[in-house]
């Protein structure tokens, strides 16, 4: 009778993994993935998240999957996804059930800062590694001791911003104009430029920020206009990066660079502008096919005909892909779906991507293909920092058609 | 903070720019906004005051609106402003059928007028999620814009994309037409008979399932003709609709419930107010409507208009 008992609470307390591990290959790693297919971050996630990961599973499985040393054979890869409704609580419950219900092997991240905020506590609790790519958040760097399940891809504002004053004064601007929304986006980034041109010989001579969901702004603009600056530096978010460039040609303000962040390298914001509005528009974050890392070009080709080419991301496509890229070598590395082994691959390695050789510091990638870009011929240059231009700069920017 | 120099005068540098041209600057740049909010209200206005049904999706069908004429514009070429003529009746018949079917039928099933109220809300919350969504699955979340008439035009030098000024006289238009209808017309007079006392109004020979039927089409007709006007301006994208009908809602009050002279008025002051509070802090726009907002509750709780 006791031995019964004991023999029981032995095959009970023996973990299901140790059992499976034991036995035959699973037929499929799992990957869940909550992200915004509807709401307010569906046209961000989907454009520059969901596309690439879709990408990158058809490509797998059309290779046969991913190839796991511990059972000797490929695997397939199977995508569980769900809409997060753009809403904070869902994600971190759906989140939660592709871990506990669904028992996925592994989780592709959500889209934007804040929700990739609010499931860093949960992926860490179940000690799932998540490649974040559209996390934007000088926070992060004190944060990233206690969730270290979480790494960041996409490079951080002072890494994006300290490219744009050393431009600025290659380009012999004086003066300028900084505007932002008074999200943690606009407030960071420009809270962090600003003081910098100061210190660097630019009059910033007005400064002003406007809040998300604005629908006019021309009466700013009218007034950066009469103070008549060489630059004007906005830190915005794509639905006033449309706004700003279209009353911006309304009231006829030219300056001579014109740089909007968030949503300049949109396909979508060319084609809705017209490639020759856009000319020599900047923007922040840039990346192109022409860098000189080891299939670059290809991808763009694959991404370009898998999502359409008024569809892709000329930025954030490539980082989206490179994360997936990352995690595929990370599992093929540690050659089983061990989550705790991989999480470490990633955290020490250095990974060949389409962004070039990407690093982690303390979570956060340490590469960074381009970091200010300019609209030239319908092509998303990198004309900053000056070593990794793709393309000269086109400084003045001509006038508005 | 001293290492910016935030020193632009109020009025720009007046040795450029002349106070007149920046006061036309604003008040224009008011009254399109107004024009807009206006157009979005009277739709949301007239569905509310007479067929008592406050239509969250209203929105929704600003946005079918808008992407119809994307689509138009960008696959056949169509121009957004013959778009107007084709979304305004496609948008009215659809309305027409949806208040035909659901809402007369909510209505039969309630018990009284307040608890109709209560489910024609609930339902349009239903439309609204159902819109929204066979919005994303035909046109994707993808945003969306086309550039039309994007030229400025100059109005005693004060200087304006031309597409907001043809919104301008288009809403402007489009609510007056509207305004006659109603006055004038017998139809419209059926819908204000219906409005002020629907029991009377079928005594007195006028169909009443029928008429409210039409306000609910005519306040999507008013969305049909307001979303091609907004996809010229801005942006589009499937989940656009429920910051208009937010946007509606607060003027319909601010010009109290049911008025429709009220929401046009209530549109422009906004807009105007809006404008101004922009042109010295842009900072502060969206918190000036709102402060609007609750200053009129409390001072005249019926609105501008309102009984």
């Amino acid at each position: 009778m006791m031995c019964a008992l004991t023999l029981l609470l032995i095959l009970w307390i023996l973990p299901a993994q140790v059992l499976a591990a034991s036995g035959k290959a699973p037929d499929k790693i799992r990957i869940g993935n909550a992200i915004s297919l509807s709401g307010p971050y569906a046209p961000g996630a989907i454009t520059t998240q969901s596309n690439p990961y879709d990408m990158w599973i058809k490509e797998v499985n059309a290779q046969g999957g991913i190839y796991l040393k511990e059972y000797n054979k490929k695997v397939p890869l199977e995508l569980i996804r769900y809409d997060d409704k753009s809403d904070m609580g869902t994600v971190v419950k759906l989140v939660e059930k592709l871990i506990l219900d669904d028992k996925v092997d592994l989780l592709l991240p959500p889209w934007s800062t804040a929700m990739n905020f609010a499931i860093a506590p949960i992926v860490t609790k179940h000690k799932f590694p998540v490649l974040g790519v559209t996390v934007d958040s000088m926070k992060l760097k004190e944060m990233a001791p206690k969730i270290p399940y979480m790494f960041i891809l996409l490079n951080q504002p002072p890494v994006k911003a300290d490219a744009i004053v050393p431009l600025l004064k290659e380009l012999g601007v004086k003066t300028a104009a900084v505007v932002h929304h008074t999200d943690l986006h606009g407030i960071e980034f420009a809270g962090h430029v600003t003081p910098q041109l100061s210190v660097n010989g630019i009059d910033v001579a007005v400064y002003k920020s406007y809040p998300l969901g604005a629908k006019d702004l021309s009466p700013l603009l009218k007034q950066i206009k009469s103070a008549n600056v060489d630059a004007f530096l906005a830190f915005s978010y794509p639905p006033e990066t449309f706004l700003l460039t279209q009353q911006a040609k309304a009231v006829e303000f030219n300056p001579k660079l014109f740089y909007t962040s968030i949503g300049t390298a949109f396909a979508a914001y060319r084609d809705a502008m017209g490639v020759q509005m856009v000319e020599g528009v900047m923007g922040t974050g840039a990346w192109n096919p022409k860098v000189p890392y080891k299939g670059a070009k290809e991808f763009w080709e694959r991404m370009v005909q898998h999502a359409g080419a008024g569809k892709v991301d000329w930025y954030g496509n490539a980082f989206a892909y490179s994360s997936v890229q990352i995690l595929q070598q990370a599992v093929e590395k540690v050659g089983s779906l061990d989550k705790k082994k991989i999480r470490d691959v990633i955290a020490k390695g250095t990974f060949d991507t389409v962004i070039g050789p990407v690093r982690f510091e303390d979570q956060i990638n340490v590469q960074s293909p381009g970091e200010v870009g300019q609209w030239q011929n319908g092509e998303f240059e990198i004309v900053a920092a000056k070593e990794k231009r793709t393309a000269a700069p086109i400084y003045p920017k001509p006038p508005w058609p | 903070m001293g290492w910016f120099r935030g020193n632009v005068p109020m009025f720009g540098s007046v040795e450029r720019r002349t106070v007149f041209a920046t006061i036309l600057d604003v008040v224009i740049g008011g009254l399109i906004m107004g024009g807009i909010y206006a157009l979005i209200a009277v739709g949301l206005s007239l569905q509310y005051g007479v067929g008592r049904i406050l239509n969250i999706s209203h929105g929704e069908f600003i946005m079918l609106g808008a992407f119809a004429t994307w689509s138009l514009y960008t696959f056949l070429g169509i121009s957004p402003l013959l778009s107007l003529v084709i979304c305004g009746p496609v948008l009215f018949f659809i309305g027409f059928l949806i208040h035909g079917t659901l809402f007369r039928y909510l209505r039969k099933k309630s018990k009284s007028a307040g608890a109709f109220a209560d489910s024609s809300l609930l339902a349009s919350f239903g439309l609204l999620f159902i819109i929204q969504n066979l919005a994303l699955i035909t046109w994707k979340a993808d945003i969306r814009g086309y550039s039309y008439l994007d030229h400025s035009v100059s109005i005693f030098g004060a200087l304006f994309a031309a597409n907001r000024i043809v919104a301008l006289i288009f809403a402007v238009g489009i609510s007056i037409a509207f305004y006659l209808f109603l006055t004038r017309a017998r139809l419209g007079k059926a819908i204000r008979a219906a409005a002020e006392d629907p029991v009377t109004a079928q005594i007195m020979g006028v169909n009443i399932h029928r008429v409210l039927a039409v306000c609910f089409g005519l306040g999507a007709l008013m969305a049909g003709f307001a979303g091609p006007l907004i996809s010229m301006i801005y942006e589009i994208q499937p989940s656009m609709g429920l910051e208009y009908t937010i946007i509606a809602i607060v003027v319909v009050v601010l010009g109290g419930l049911g008025s429709i002279t009220g929401s046009l008025i209530g549109g422009f002051i906004l807009g105007l107010i809006g404008n101004i509070v922009t042109y010295f802090d842009a900072g502060l726009s969206l918190i000036a409507y709102y402060v609007i907002f609750i200053l009129l509750i409390l001072v005249k709780p019926t609105g501008i208009l309102g009984k």
